[in-house]
């Protein structure tokens, strides 16, 4: 399909090309990146899922460019950062906003750390210490008491992915600010403000769940959210998958 | 209550802080740390930027003119 709509629009190819190996890899890095770098037993993985993306699926995608004559992506640069960052991102915001979704979570223990710097030594040094004060406040909880190491503040969503604000770094999130049309659009990254700003009127009604909030249409309160708009309860909210009691965790007498 | 998204250095996300119109600009960095407090911490001095640039720490919100869901960031070290 994709060769007949380059030998007709060869524009429009690269623009379908951009606009969609971008959103499939937000989706992609968190189901793959989650699974591959923290939800697989340490004992069990091959590779990391960086070394995943660049043997299986980086090398045969460039070829695939060269074989129908389109460009990489204008964003090339801010993909190859995201590599290295953006499932870790996304995977420390999703841990502390666990009840949100409908999986379980681990923390990464000693061992798995040391195998994630190992196998992401640029970036990793800025996530550890966000998984070092998640251990600190599981150590001083109670096993069990999930809440006690949760996120109750309201996090913030891509008005074009509707997927977390956690593009960039933990030094410099990648969020950016457009005005269109009388209302403020925030989004996670520079492709995606690009790819609302190509079609914004297929994109400019969609609301966020911040802005369901804002509007009262939804409720602030985490809990009440989870239950009443997310459909969701304690039976199948996502928890740590160990209740915080881990063999590794030298959790200070009561 | 003014919405806004605070990012904070060191944290992973960014988070929806609700601004009084009289809140300093300390206070609402404050605000933001409490919030991510789960992940991330600054010890030491600190510098706000509201759409990117550096902003007083005395100064409240409505003073600097801070408006509904703009991005306010918190950052490591004194302003320059």
């Amino acid at each position: 399909m994709l060769a007949t709509v380059v030998k007709h629009d060869r524009r429009y190819a690269q623009y379908l090309l951009d606009k969609w190996f971008w959103r499939s890899w937000l989706l992609f890095a968190i189901v793959t990146g989650f699974s591959m770098d923290y939800l697989t037993p340490l004992e069990h993985r091959q590779s990391s899922f960086k070394e995943f993306m660049h043997e299986w699926v980086l090398d045969q995608f460039l070829r695939s460019l060269d074989e129908f004559g389109l460009q990489r992506p204008w964003y090339w640069d801010i993909f190859l950062e995201g590599l290295d960052n953006y499932h870790h991102m996304v995977y420390a915001s999703a841990y502390s906003y666990r009840a949100s979704v409908w999986f379980n979570f681990v923390v990464p223990g000693p061992r798995e750390r040391a195998w994630l710097r190992e196998k992401y030594p640029s970036s990793w040094p800025e996530y550890d210490p966000i998984w070092q004060r998640i251990t600190e406040r599981w150590r001083a909880a109670d096993p069990g008491n999930d809440f006690a190491v949760h996120g109750t503040a309201i996090v913030s969503f891509c008005d074009l992915c509707q997927l977390v604000l956690s593009n960039g770094t933990p030094r410099a999130n990648a969020a950016n600010i457009l005005d269109h049309g009388g209302r403020r659009y925030i989004f996670c990254s520079r492709p995606c403000r690009w790819i609302f700003e190509q079609e914004p009127e297929r994109y400019a009604a969609h609301r966020d769940v911040v802005k369901r909030v804002l509007a009262g249409e939804a409720p602030a309160n985490l809990v009440a959210l989870v239950q009443r708009y997310f459909g969701l309860d304690y039976d199948t909210w996502g928890k740590d998958a160990f209740g915080g009691d881990y063999p590794w965790l030298e959790r200070r007498p009561a | 209550m003014i919405p806004l998204y605070g990012f904070l250095e060191g944290d992973t996300i960014g988070l929806v802080v609700l601004a009084d119109a009289d809140d300093t600009v300390a206070v609402l960095a404050g605000k933001l740390q409490a919030a991510a407090r789960l992940r991330a911490a600054i010890d030491g001095p600190i510098t706000v930027l509201y759409e990117g640039k550096p902003i007083d720490l005395e100064s409240t919100v409505s003073e600097i003119r801070m408006q509904p869901l703009g991005r306010f960031d918190v950052r490591r070290g004194p302003t320059a």
